[in-house]
């Protein structure tokens, strides 16, 4: 299979907004149940160990139209929630049992007080997470957390979750982060044969197929890609921040490539890459999920940082990891914690000489012009006086 | 959020009392230079009074601040200030006039310059941008931070896990961080007795605030309710001047309800009251005044609010517990009104309706604040289903004048008065 045909099965994944693919997996047996989630994180492990499928929805992009939406919401809130809504009203998340709102801001948070006014019936968790990072504080209220969502599965499938099939899930999962990993770092060594538009649909396959089904299409895409011919252009290489929630419509990521920008590293998608390093499958897997959450996860706008001196140490990490030129903050407009950690970023940016851009969008944004001429420009700049 | 400073125009002695207090906290933070004394700053949604009084230290409230600055409209400068050196102009402009206030020199009311936070106690509670927020002001400051994160009731209620998790942060980060920067060891003890205050003035603001149950309203619970709220969501719960404070206003509203009086406004006493109204969402602070009185104006008044109980929801039955030291911040934080989930709040609001003999609801949707603000249209439509009375949306913001339409907001109102009259006459042919 060559990197196209693996390319075009996600982009028809991407632009399902029937869910096609995650409706015939739920059909394919009765007992089966669907749990959708929204960005920025949530424990896929274990819903899958309950036998269920995540679902990771990440609204419309630029291909729903919205025509319920727009009622429920003020011209001064981001585009997610009012496509998410969208695609509840007009039942094509019908065949989903249950979503997951996580902590990440108080448009999400305030979204699953609507759900279940919206949806009554419906399995609807806020999912919380500590932002405090000792075992015996944030840790216990975590894993007591974990263990309500364990709980709630439960009731909903009338069945267990026993240690085992957790452990074996995050079996599963620690496979597909290595897999993830290994094309991040593919890309960021061979950009030219990664394009950034592949791993992007690449990545949110992995929300919408079985993680057993998208583990398969990373190794196929893998091996095909070694066999990619391809030439390095004079691009400059950029981190991508801010866009970890709302998405930007596919086109914006095409033309930061078009504009002569490599992208080495992002934050798309980030549920994908949450936790740095494999979980632990010996010992209680509960405990095993809240450490590898207090200990591992990457650092994102909608986590506390416990100390001054650790703002913008990730970025930092994802700039000097990956030789990256510069940094672009693009984030969707009105995103309150995009928008207001940018400041403390671009500062340290500043203090280590790391040139950046910052531009705003929308998942629906249609004009790519000024994104691309502001992206070139950048990358012109960068090569001027690297 | 939070309480203001009263309307400068009602003058009674409560009144006087209030201004003497705020004016006295703003002298307390302006001379720590010469007094030696710690400033924590923190926010009026899980703000901690008495546990600060416990350490010596002088509360800030940065949203208090702001709101000052709005209602002497300095707050626009500060907030262009900010977006020039780089905030976004989508996000809260509470913020961006905190930061503004800080390039201006951090000039109080009093003229004298604030002095920098010996400590943040970023209590978390029901807004995300909170912490932002103070990570942004950490990142100037470079000042001790402490989190007290106060998880949402996303199912509509408080679980003991949450409520351990609080207590647990209250010992082992809070108290520890007080300790080290005030050098004051803490005493339980101390905390009951504040806590003890706390509850006495707790029960006379529910009174106050349930007086407007009669017709005429003695009150205005939202335009005056901010000045009803101000001392105990500030920083004075728990003192003895609080205490009078609430015994003060209760005797003055007794009063004006024995001489059938509606409520107080910038210009006298409201003579009719045409319309009992419920508002949800904070006001709007630069045309603070020009606001209500479209209200007075037109003979409406507001019967329950909201935005009143972002500092906790004492009429449905709060009180911090002096048994429970520890255990009762936690519920006071926990329970807070931006802490609860949307259909808590249509609950509460559905309740307020009826309880209140409201003719409509009204919501005022803050561009700033996207913790209240988010979803409140389907709460609309919620409340209006449920209760068959008539609501109305209107759109300003906090401290940014720019987002004050006067005529926009006048409009509004009068076609959504209209509506109240056309709903009360058809239901009287339906009665008829
Ligand atoms: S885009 Fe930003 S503000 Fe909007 S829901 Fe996502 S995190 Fe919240
Ligand atoms: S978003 Fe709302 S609650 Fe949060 S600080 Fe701003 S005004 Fe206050």
């Amino acid at each position: 299979m060559s990197t196209a045909d693996i390319i075009a099965r996600c982009e028809a994944l991407y632009e399902d907004l029937d869910f096609t693919a995650a409706r015939k997996w739920k059909e394919a047996d009765p007992s089966r149940k669907v749990i959708a989630y929204m960005p920025v994180y949530v424990p896929r492990e274990i819903i899958h160990a309950a036998g269920m499928l995540p679902l990771g929805i990440m609204g419309g992009g630029d291909g729903l139209e919205v025509i319920h939406g727009d009622a429920y919401y003020q011209s001064y809130i981001c585009r997610i929630p009012r496509s998410t809504i969208e695609l509840g009203l007009s039942k094509r998340m019908d065949f989903v049992d249950g979503m997951l709102f996580p902590s990440i801001c108080d448009v999400i948070r305030n979204l699953s007080g609507m759900w279940k006014l919206l949806f009554p019936g419906k399995y609807v968790r806020y999912f919380d997470v500590p932002q405090n990072y000792k075992d015996d504080v944030g840790g216990s209220y975590y894993t007591n957390e974990l263990n309500e969502l364990r709980e709630g599965l439960e009731h909903l499938s009338g069945r267990k979750i026993s240690d085992d099939a957790l452990r074996a899930s995050i079996e599963v999962y620690n496979e597909n982060r290595k897999l993830v990993q290994a094309v991040y770092a593919m890309r960021s060594r061979e950009p030219w044969k990664v394009p950034s538009s592949e791993v992007y649909l690449l990545m949110r396959a992995g929300l919408v197929v079985p993680v057993e089904e998208h583990n398969q299409i990373l190794r196929d895409y893998l091996a095909a890609a070694e066999k990619v011919q391809a030439s390095k252009r004079d691009n400059c290489r950029v981190v991508i921040n801010g866009s970890f929630c709302e998405q930007p419509p596919l086109n914006l990521i095409k033309s930061i490539e078009l504009a002569g920008c490599y992208i080495v590293d992002d934050d798309y998608m980030i549920v994908h890459r949450w936790l740095r390093n494999p979980v632990s499958t010996s010992g209680d897997p509960m405990q095993n999920l809240s450490l590898a959450f207090l200990h591992e996860s990457i650092a994102t706008a909608a986590k506390y940082d416990d100390k001054e001196e650790d703002k913008g140490k990730y970025l930092l990490e994802q700039v000097r990891g990956n030789a990256a030129e510069g940094v672009i903050f693009a984030m969707p407009s009105f995103c309150d914690p995009a928008l207001l950690e940018r400041p403390m970023l671009a500062d340290r940016c500043s203090e280590h000489n790391i040139p950046y851009i910052s531009f705003k969008y929308a998942e629906n944004s249609g004009q790519m012009q000024p994104i691309r001429e502001q992206a070139g420009t950048f990358a012109d700049s960068i090569k001027l006086w690297s | 959020m939070s309480a203001a400073t009263s309307p400068e125009v009602i003058k009674e002695s409560s009144m006087l009392k209030q201004k003497g207090m705020i004016a006295g906290n703003y002298d307390r933070l302006t001379g720590t230079k010469e007094s030696g004394e710690k400033v924590v700053s923190t926010f009026v949604p899980g703000n901690l009074n008495e546990l600060i009084m416990c350490f010596d230290m002088v509360n800030n409230l940065p949203e208090t601040n702001a709101i000052q600055n709005g209602m002497r409209k300095v707050s626009g400068g500060m907030i262009m200030d900010a977006e020039k050196a780089g905030h976004s102009e989508d996000v809260c402009t509470y913020v961006k006039a905190d930061i503004g206030m800080m390039g201006r020199g951090n000039i109080a009311p009093n003229g004298k310059p604030m002095p920098a936070p010996d400590m943040l106690l970023l209590s978390y509670t029901g807004c995300f941008t909170f912490m932002k927020w103070f990570e942004l002001l950490r990142h100037e400051y470079k000042c001790p931070t402490v989190m007290l994160q106060i998880p949402y009731q996303g199912d509509g209620k408080i679980t003991k896990n949450m409520r351990d998790f609080v207590v647990k942060q209250l010992k082992e980060e809070v108290i520890p961080m007080f300790e080290k920067v005030s050098g004051v060891k803490f005493d339980i003890d101390r905390l009951r007795e504040y806590l003890k205050n706390s509850a006495k003035a707790e029960d006379n603001l529910v009174w106050v605030l349930e007086s407007a149950k009669n017709r005429p309203s003695p009150i205005d619970a939202y335009f005056g309710g901010v000045y009803y709220i101000g001392p105990m969501f500030t920083a004075f719960r728990g003192t003895a001047d609080a205490v009078e404070y609430y015994d003060l206003v209760r005797k003055e509203i007794e009063q004006r309800i024995r001489e059938g009086k509606g409520p107080i406004t910038p210009e006298g006493d409201m003579k009719e009251e045409k319309y009992r109204l419920v508002v949800e969402g904070p006001p709007n602070w630069t045309s603070f005044r020009e606001f209500w009185k479209l209200f007075y104006d037109e003979g409406a008044v507001v019967v329950a609010s909201s935005y009143t109980k972002v500092g906790g929801l004492y009429d449905q039955g709060f009180r911090h517990d002096p048994n429970d030291p520890l255990g009762t911040l936690a519920d006071y934080c926990l329970g807070c009104y931006t802490n609860n989930n949307l259909p808590q709040r249509v609950e509460l609001l559905e309740k307020y309706m009826n309880e209140y003999q409201a003719d409509g609801l009204l919501i005022n949707s803050i561009k700033s604040c996207n913790s209240f603000s988010a979803g409140q249209l389907l709460m609309m439509r919620e409340i209006e289903k449920r209760t068959g009375k008539p609501a109305a949306f209107i759109e300003t913001d906090l401290v940014d004048p720019r987002y004050f339409s006067h005529a926009n907001v006048k409009n509004r109102l009068e076609s959504y008065f209209q509506m109240v009259d056309q709903k009360r006459s058809g239901a009287s042919l339906a009665a008829a």
